[in-house]
């Protein structure tokens, strides 16, 4: 087939910009190039520009950026026009800031084209950028960018569409490049088979050398923590030589790696490594952030140094304790880590882990699925806890995990693992398993009610088999489904977990649980968990109770007598300073109480209510910038009756039957499927056959059992209506 | 059509679609979201990040990666930013207090590919998307936010949003109201929420306390 001239223009236009890859986004204009060289500038290499550089830059950077999204996608042609004035605007603008720029080198191209000769250059570390400016005065300016990470093995790279005809900015840019020198050859490329080679010898300025220590402020000794390392020349993140990698354990699932991004707000999000002992190790000179961390319960340290070529900086840094929750006897645990634990190596990298991050019992999790599991463990049980000072590790599992039928369960403090795929959908059967174990059982993920949770609880809660849910993961407080368990009657305790490495690190969220005075214990822990003595939080402390109670007792009401709640929060002196504490009575919030304009160190509730006919009541707390706490609840008891929502218990029970309807769903698609055929060797379809039966048989007891709430809801209108001495309302 | 409008399009249906996505059977087929909300100055910049976990990123790689030789080249991966600024741009909204703010591409978006240092095979496949947005005026009280995400609406999510406020913007991401996570055969956009306010804190105190979210079990 022949070409058309024109086709064939179209053709070779659509492939220069596939190859640029940049002037799609450019469209016509009289500088080409400027928002990718502006972009690439200011999001990587601002330490060639000061500070008032780096601010002009990112202006004209947004504005090139907005212009040419107002050229491509102006609803009036009026709009698109007066994008395309703005982008003539800021692209002049871009070149005359060029021009200003201190490192700007002139480089003449010399005709007919040729290699050009050696040039030697600096960087201020292993990353940086050239910025040239080829044949100055030539014509009309473009811009171009060329990009090397020598991460990938290369040494070389293109620099397209350089116009002998035009002035033209090169930016250079410049990833990962290996210590003192280095021949790199850029390739001008002027059209097909033309271009000028330009031979660079790149060297990176002698390093400086960085020891940093972190102590506890427990015993002024050295101890690990979680540490953010930035040079602050273009942003990068440097991983401490002495951080932990985590890969071997991860077991090739989630975010496989040392580097931890973890769920933290405002100045403490970012990367983090766990960093076991003193960091000794050289940096390219030049200004640095450090973020030093130690859990919830340290003020974080933010801090910025120097680094000079050739010399040695000794930095030293004790986060300081703002809480010291061991001492009124709440020891905090994350419920949710999976690890491969089989050998002393392991327990030591975990180990390191929880003490950086200050979690005083960590849950370590064999995962499993129909078909595997993952993050083997060397045994459960007492034998196989890991002690250290008041850390331990302890084994558990999160199996079963259904994804798309009843959601993923969690199991702490097993003897043993209790897995059987063809008892895979009877959560009842696990749970009991693990209770005649001593073990305690719940559900993951609640918070985002993720993978369906809510069917595994509606089957699990009509049997008192529900020990805990997860109300706090990923940085997010999740209670609608907590509060419509609650709400039923259902005691259940609030719990956190990380589930890393899907989660950032451990402890970014966290279950504190009352073990009260003496020696902590792993016993005791799980004790406290078992009463639903805790309170959850990535942030601020909480503490509540009513009367003597605390959250996760029963406490017997009277008539007519108040009781007195009293909550209070407080948290880390800029970075989870308390905005909000409210008490919570039946999901709704009943009292509350705010931060004034000057902010707080701790906000407080006490007042006395009446706590009618019975109730749940909780606490929860927000601190700046979204940090949140909640506690388990206290549950006010009425003789007779139950602490739920009488009001709400048709509508509530209507949930629940939503739910068995989904299963009962499940299962009929199942069948169907096997009736057709279409089954085959997935074993999540061929196991949901099998236990078709018995899974319908658990649904109809939780049917019977919902339908007995009903009942007995009926019995307390008789109740409520002679204690209130008047008609229930209904 | 254009060879790069090719290109563009084969990158979508590589991201998008790749076969086999849908019928996941655990966590590894899902994609973390991670969305960032910071606030400074005139602007609020977004940064969405896409994590694909290794089943998911190993088959995202192998479609990118045409011609097999276990790299993505600059060519797949201009193609594939293309793309990927195109699909946000109709699948990514801001609002404030429910009046839509217009998104800008503030950089290209960011591809990598990485397998750690040790440990197997593992690998993860990460994209990074940055925007910006004028921030709007802040009346007394503040403004609600909310960031919908409807990238990869099909392919089930986790998610998770971070907030930061600088230059006197106080930022607060709010969860009781959140759409936050789905499953598979639910295909819905999330939304993430923060309520944005000057830092005189006795605006606070005319704040409306957040809902709690209805579902519809």
């Amino acid at each position: 087939m022949k070409c058309s001239g024109k086709w064939c223009v179209v053709v070779g236009w659509c492939l220069l910009l596939a190859v640029t890859g940049r002037a799609g986004a450019q469209g016509s204009t009289s500088v080409p190039g400027a928002s990718a060289l502006s972009a690439t500038l200011s999001q990587y290499h601002g330490y060639l520009l000061n500070e008032t550089g780096r601010s002009t830059l990112d202006e004209v950077n947004r504005g090139l950026r907005r212009s040419e999204r107002n050229i491509e996608r102006g609803e009036t042609e009026a709009a698109r026009a007066d994008g395309a004035r703005e982008r003539e605007t800021k692209a002049a603008e871009l070149i005359h800031f060029l021009d200003t720029v201190p490192s700007l080198t002139d480089l003449t191209l010399p005709q007919p084209p040729q290699a050009l000769p050696v040039r030697q250059l600096t960087l201020p570390g292993d990353s940086g950028a050239l910025l040239f400016r080829l044949n100055p005065g030539a014509g009309n300016p473009k811009c171009v960018v060329a990009e090397l990470d020598f991460s990938g093995g290369r040494d070389s790279a293109d620099a397209p569409g350089i116009d002998p005809a035009r002035t033209t900015y090169l930016l250079v840019s410049l990833r990962n490049v290996p210590a003192r020198t280095v021949s790199v050859r850029i390739f001008l490329q002027v059209a097909e088979g033309l271009r000028y080679t330009m031979p660079l010898e790149i060297a990176t300025p002698k390093q400086g050398r960085l020891k940093l220590a972190v102590l506890s402020d427990d015993t002024g000794k050295p101890s690990p923590a979680m540490i953010r390392l930035v040079w602050k020349s273009n942003g990068s993140e440097y991983r401490p030589r002495n951080a932990l990698e985590f890969a071997p354990q991860f077991d090739t699932q989630g975010s496989s790696t040392g580097v931890r991004r973890a769920n933290l707000q405002g100045k403490l999000a970012g990367n983090y490594w766990c960093v076991p002992d003193p960091i000794d190790m050289t940096l390219p000179p030049g200004e640095w952030e450090v973020v030093v961390r130690r859990g919830t319960e340290h003020i974080p340290i933010i801090d910025t140094f120097t680094v000079a070529a050739g010399e040695t900086l000794d930095k030293t840094y004790r986060p300081k304790r703002w809480a010291d929750m061991r001492k009124s006897g709440w020891y905090s645990g994350d419920d949710h880590i999976h690890f491969q634990f089989l050998s002393d190596v392991d327990a030591r990298q975990a180990m390191t882990w929880i003490q950086a991050e200050d979690v005083h019992l960590g849950n370590i999790l064999k995962m499993g699925d129909m078909n595997r599991t993952w993050f083997e463990q060397r045994g459960f049980g007492p034998d196989f806890r890991v002690h250290e000072s008041d850390y331990i590790l302890v084994p558990g599992q999160e199996c079963p995990r259904t994804h798309d039928q009843l959601g993923h369960t969690i199991s702490l403090n097993i003897t043993d693992m209790v897995r059987d795929t063809s008892h895979y959908y009877q959560y009842d059967w696990i749970f009991n398993n693990v209770a005649a174990q001593g073990g305690l059982s719940g559900f993951a993920h609640v918070n985002t009610d993720l993978f369906h949770v809510h069917r595994g609880m509606t089957l699990a809660a009509p049997k008192d088999l529900i020990d805990f849910v997860e109300l706090l993961q990923f940085a997010e407080l999740g209670t609608d489904l907590y509060y419509d368990f609650l709400n039923l009657g259902f005691k259940v305790t609030a719990s956190a977990g990380s589930d890393v490495p899907w989660g950032g690190t451990v402890g970014e969220v966290r279950v504190y649980a009352h073990t009260g005075r003496g020696q902590f214990t792993a016993d005791k822990w799980f004790d406290a968990v078992e009463q639903g003595h805790t309170f959850v939080t990535n942030g601020p402390m909480i503490d509540f109770r009513v009367d003597k109670a605390y959250p996760g007792d029963e406490l017997a009401i009277q008539p007519g007598k108040k009781v007195r709640v009293r909550a209070r929060t407080w948290g880390a002196s800029g970075f989870t300073t308390p905005v909000k504490i409210e008490i919570v009575k039946h999901g709704e919030v009943i009292a509350h109480a705010e931060a004034p304009a000057s902010g707080a160190e701790e906000l407080k509730l006490d007042l006395d209510i009446d706590p009618g006919e019975g109730c749940w009541l909780a606490a929860r707390a927000e601190g700046t910038e979204g940090y949140r706490a909640h506690t388990t609840p206290i549950y006010l008891i009425r003789d007779g009756l139950r602490f739920w929502n009488y009001d709400a218990v048709d509508a509530l029970l209507a949930k629940r039957m939503a739910s068995l309807d989904e299963i009962d769903a499940l299962i009929a698609e199942a069948l169907d499927k096997q009736a057709k055929g279409e089954i085959g060797t997935n074993k999540w379809m061929q196991e949901l056959v099998l236990q078709s039966d018995v899974l319908r048989q658990r649904v109809q007891e939780a049917r019977g059992q919902y339908e007995a709430l009903r009942k007995i809801r009926d019995n307390e209108a008789v109740l409520r209506a002679s204690k209130a001495g008047g008609v229930a309302r209904r | 059509m254009g060879l790069h409008r090719t290109g563009i399009l084969v990158a979508i249906s590589l991201l998008f679609f790749p076969s086999g996505a849908f019928a996941h059977a655990d966590l590894s087929e899902y994609v973390q979201h991670e969305a960032t909300l910071d606030a400074h100055g005139e602007y609020i910049d977004i940064t969405l990040q896409l994590t694909f976990f290794d089943e998911l990123a190993e088959a995202r790689r192998r479609s990118l990666d045409r011609d097999g030789n276990g790299d993505i080249s600059p060519e797949e991966q201009t193609a594939l930013k293309k793309a990927l600024l195109l699909e946000a741009e109709k699948a990514i909204v801001l609002q404030a207090d429910g009046t839509g703010v217009e998104l800008v591409s503030r950089f290209d978006p960011e591809i990598e590919c990485a397998v750690p240092g040790s440990g197997g095979a593992h690998l993860r496949f990460v994209i990074r998307l940055h925007f910006f947005a004028e921030r709007p005026p802040l009346p007394a009280g503040g403004v609600s936010l909310e960031l919908t995400d409807g990238l990869l609406g099909d392919i089930p999510a986790m998610a998770s949003l971070r907030v930061t406020g600088k230059d006197g913007l106080s930022i607060s991401a709010i969860d009781e109201a959140r759409e936050h996570s789905r499953t598979a055969g639910a295909p819905a956009s999330l939304i993430f929420k923060a309520h944005l306010e000057k830092h005189e804190k006795a605006a606070r105190n005319n704040r409306e306390i957040p809902g709690r979210r209805k579902k519809g079990e």
